[in-house]
């Protein structure tokens, strides 16, 4: 026997007393065994555990058979296995963590106990304490089970965050998570939705396990107050339960679903309430408290997802629209045309803004909009032409200059509203086209689903506005540039004409023909308008034969460009013949000149006539066409006026020269009338004085003398008259006086000219080079035969003086041939000598014959 | 018969001398006229045998007159003449079928039958 409890800290307990007390105190609840197994004692903490009123129930019954007499699954349990009752045999102590006892009521409980032999005087017994550990395991199964859920609740958000993580599409992470909550929180209906800027929302996944009306892409107006409504204003975890009297659309039809409470949380991004989940029970069951709360893990995920989502959406468009952008700038950077320009960039907004319907128009001057590009398919294609009545996005655009947008053309009225309601254009947004600070046109973009056009739409537009814009100013500016540079050379090419002196009439075709390539018109005429009222076409050319034949002499009346030029003496366009009245229009829409523009040439100040160009097509020539035709007609006024000059020139020349040659003819007529006569006359009076006979010899001599001096007189006379203007060439012409040249010469000359008569300046000038040469050649060439040739040669008369002498002639200053020179040039005429040494000389006067022939 | 001449000279003194030289030598100047117009009329009137013609009329030329008679199926001889001597030339009176061309100056001295008597055979 261990120490005496009799000396428990100096108190003189007894042993017995104080094992009685403790006991009786104790909570655990203990009792004694004897050596046969029955119960000797029981504490007053056992006998209440195992359900019993008093000591007398327990003490003397058989331990085992009382309370551990079956196993748990209801099998018999023989004494002999029960450990609780070996310490009596072995003498070893027992503990079971886990046992099963009986109650008074035949209840089982779990229990875990230990026994220790006691030694007695009639053997070993035990005592045994056990404990109900009912509640412990109870407890640790709410527990386990509660950890259980956790970690379905984990794994689940495990699951989903992977799903968002890897980047899946909204769309499936928000039917993912609707069925994990739903088996998660093992509810029937699990519903995500959209809150809307127009005040609805939109269902964006679901799971449930019966059908319902709220499917992924179903809309519902927030009427009522309905867990959505409350959680769409307040951002907060809610629940409803009951239904019944909830008004509204989505009442109703939760309603109908069997639905009888409810619970949401908010879907915050950003700071937004952007939507919620919601979950739901059926008629019987209720939500159990706290699930809004759970569910708000979930929607977080789901924010994170959204926002992702989003994020990522927003840098897929951000990177798709710079791409776009970038394709468009290096269109614009290459030159493209406008027109590759448009349709590119139409194509592009369609995508990149996802609205199909996209057209780009440029405003006209008389306040229509003329369709340039376009994507999609609509009424509004390429080339057509709208009015802007009605307050569609065109009109609106062009009114402000600023970007607009429709969000229904229900209720556009105008051609354009009826034609997009037509086309199924259901909203859209325009911005507008600016180029050089000024409003050129406008973009829209529209679609034709139901779904509302996004806010930042017309800001995305713009940027493409921004570089259309800048490739219409580029095209411009090169088109510009690269109609100047044509011009300048064209005016180029014809100013060096003109510089050249070259023959008017190759300057006037030459004007006609670059003009009408620059300009791109059908046919250009030169006209001039004369004093008497007539319309002269100078020169012309086209592309079909259609311009106004040179030549032609019309009235300058009527209705045509002609007259406008004339009465304006500006440039001026006139832009369709068919109602007009006249000759002149009657002759151009014979040809088929539909509409014309024309310039004034003006000479000295006055009208002379205009440059015209026209064209057979229907439409007329662009605007401006006639400011560039007025360069040309500049330098055509100014080839007429250098023509003028230099034909006043020659013409003034000529006149001198015919002065002069009509005062030596008025020398000789007079010499011939006068002294010559008198001096025939004289020697005819001493001829009949010879005739008489019975003359005395003196005076014979004397008249013979007489005679001889006076016929000498009148040889002279003769050559000199002669000398200044033969008689016979102004009686008979060229041809007779060279051939009495010929018979006065003292070598036999070949004299082939023909009879006809011409200009009396030709004629002069022609005989005397004739003249100087043939003295010429009497004088010093040693020939033996000589030539003289006149011909007609295009407009010119070629005189040729040809001999087989030595050569070496050259007109030296002063000579003869040298003063033929001038007389020649102020004919506009050439002479050449060709006179080899040894080789004969050949002379050549070229002279011009007036077009309209010589004077009668 | 002495043959019938025509003067045409549109020089008062010349025709006056003329006549008479022509009268001394034995022809019939039957008129003196001094234009191309006149002398024509005085062809078709007188009909004369010849003429004596000056190249170098007021109203026209001596030649041409020369080539219109040549023409005319009566065809009076023609002489033409001028005060000067190479008024005239060889291809010129071939063409106008004259008989020939004297300067007023060698009239006196030619033999003038050869060019007016001989009445031209059709």
């Amino acid at each position: 026997m261990p120490d005496s409890p009799t000396e428990l800290g100096g108190l003189k307990v007894g042993a017995e007393d104080f094992l009685a007390a403790v006991l009786q105190a104790a909570a655990q609840p203990i009792w004694v065994v004897d050596p046969d197994g029955l119960i000797r004692f029981a504490n007053p903490a056992a006998i209440a555990a195992l359900g019993y009123d008093t000591p007398d129930e327990l003490f003397g019954r058989h331990s085992h058979e009382t309370i551990h007499y079956k196993r748990p699954d209801g099998s018999p349990y023989p004494a002999a296995e029960c450990p609780m009752l070996l310490p009596r045999t072995t003498g070893e102590t027992v503990t079971s963590e886990l046992d099963w006892f009986f109650r008074r009521d035949g209840s089982m409980f779990p229990v875990s106990y230990v026994s220790v032999a006691l030694d007695m005087p009639d053997g070993r017994g035990a005592v045994v304490a056990f404990t109900d550990i009912e509640t412990r395991l109870r407890a640790e199964q709410v527990l386990r089970e509660r950890q259980a859920i956790l970690a379905e609740e984990q794994a689940s958000l495990r699951r989903v965050a992977a799903l968002v993580a890897g980047g899946a599409a909204a769309a499936d992470v928000f039917a993912t998570v609707a069925k994990e909550v739903a088996q998660v929180l093992d509810v029937p209906l699990v519903e995500l939705s959209r809150f809307d800027a127009d005040g609805a929302m939109t269902v964006i996944g679901e799971w449930a396990d019966r059908p319902h009306p709220f499917q992924a892409g179903t809309r519902w107006p927030l009427d009522g107050p309905t867990l959505s409504a409350r959680i769409s204003s307040t951002g907060q975890p809610t629940r409803i339960d009951d239904f019944a009297d909830v008004g509204g659309t989505i009442a109703a039809a939760v309603r109908s679903t069997g639905v009888r409470s409810a619970a949401g949380a908010p879907i915050i991004v950003d700071g937004d309430v952007w939507g919620m989940m919601a979950t739901a029970s059926l008629a019987d069951a209720r939500l159990p408290d706290g699930i809004e709360n759970r569910l708000a893990d979930f929607t977080a995920l789901v924010a994170t997802a959204i926002t992702n989502t989003q994020a990522r959406e927003d840098l897929r468009r951000l990177a798709d629209e710079q791409a776009a952008l970038r394709r468009v700038a290096t269109l614009v950077a290459e030159g493209a045309t406008p027109a590759d320009v448009f349709a590119a960039v139409a194509r592009e907004i369609a995508r990149v803004l996802n609205l199909p319907l996209v057209e780009m128009c440029r405003y006209e001057a008389n306040g229509t909009a003329t369709v340039v590009g376009a994507s999609g398919e609509h009424p509004f294609q390429t080339g057509t032409n709208w009015t802007l009545d009605g307050p569609s996005l065109t009109a609106m655009v062009r009114r402000t200059g600023r970007p607009a947008r429709v969000g229904d053309y229900a209720s556009v009225a105008g051609a354009i509203g009826d034609a997009a309601r037509r086309g199924g254009v259901h909203a859209g947004v325009g911005a507008p086209i600016v180029v050089d600070g000024e409003l050129w046109g406008v973009v829209s973009a529209g679609a034709d689903h139901r779904e509302p056009v996004p806010a930042d739409a017309e800001r995305r537009l713009s940027e493409f506005t921004g570089l259309v814009a800048t490739a219409i100013s580029n095209t411009q500016a090169r088109e510009e540039v690269r109609r100047l540079a044509e011009q300048e050379a064209a005016l180029r090419r014809l100013a060096t004409l003109v510089a050249e002196g070259a023959d008017s009439r190759l300057v006037f075709d030459a004007v006609c023909e670059e003009t009408g390539r620059l300009l791109g018109a059908s046919s250009v005429n030169l006209a001039h308008f004369t004093a008497d009222g007539f319309n002269v076409t100078m020169a012309g050319w086209s592309l079909r034969g259609v311009h106004v034949p040179t030549g032609s002499r019309l009235p300058l009346e009527g209705d045509a460009i002609n007259t406008l030029v004339r009465d304006t003496a500006a440039p001026g366009r006139f832009d369709s013949y068919e109602a007009a009245r006249g000759e002149l229009a009657r002759v151009l829409r014979q040809l088929g000149i539909r509409s014309e523009v024309g310039a004034p040439v003006v000479v000295e100040g006055r009208v002379w006539g205009a440059l015209i160009a026209g064209t057979d097509e229907e439409e007329p020539l662009p605007v401006g066409a006639e400011n560039r035709l007025a360069g040309f007609a500049e330098l055509v006024a100014t080839a007429i006026s250098n023509a003028t000059a230099r034909a006043e020139l020659v013409a003034s020349r000529a006149r001198i020269v015919e002065a002069a040659d009509e005062q030596r003819r008025r020398v000789v007529r007079d010499l011939h009338d006068g002294a010559q006569q008198r001096l025939v006359q004289a020697v005819m009076t001493l001829q009949r004085a010879q005739a008489e006979t019975e003359l005395p010899p003196d005076v014979e001599a004397l008249v013979r003398d007489g005679l001889m001096l006076t016929r000498s007189a009148i040889d002279e006379l003769r050559e000199l008259a002669h000398g200044i203007h033969p008689a016979i060439l102004t009686h008979h012409g060229l041809a007779a006086a060279v051939d009495a040249l010929a018979e006065r010469a003292p070598l036999p000359v070949d004299v082939e000219i023909p009879d006809d008569r011409y200009p009396t300046a030709v004629e002069s000038a022609a005989y005397f080079v004739a003249a100087e040469a043939l003295t010429n050649i009497a004088k010093y060439a040693r020939a033996s035969t000589a030539r003289v040739t006149a011909t007609r040669v295009a407009d010119d008369l070629v005189l040729a003086v040809e001999d087989d002498g030595v050569g070496g002639a050259s007109p030296a200053p002063g000579s003869g041939l040298a003063g033929l020179v001038d007389r020649l040039a102020a004919l506009d005429g050439t002479l050449t000598v060709d006179s080899p040494p040894g080789r004969g000389t050949h002379i050549r006067a070229t002279i011009p014959l007036p077009a309209s022939g010589p004077p009668p | 018969m002495p043959v019938r001449v025509l003067l045409v000279d549109d020089d008062a003194a010349f025709r006056q001398s003329a006549a008479e030289t022509l009268a001394e030598r034995g022809y019939d100047v039957v008129a003196a006229v001094g234009t191309v117009a006149a002398a024509r009329a005085a062809v078709g009137r007188l009909q004369p045998d010849a003429l004596l013609l000056d190249v170098n009329l007021p109203d026209g030329n001596g030649v041409a007159l020369a080539t219109e008679l040549s023409r005319d199926p009566r065809r009076p001889r023609v002489l033409l003449t001028s005060t000067d001597s190479s008024a005239v030339t060889r291809r010129l009176l071939e063409r106008c079928g004259a008989t020939g061309f004297v300067a007023k100056a060698d009239l006196m001295a030619v033999d003038l039958r050869s060019y007016l008597d001989q009445r031209r055979d059709r």
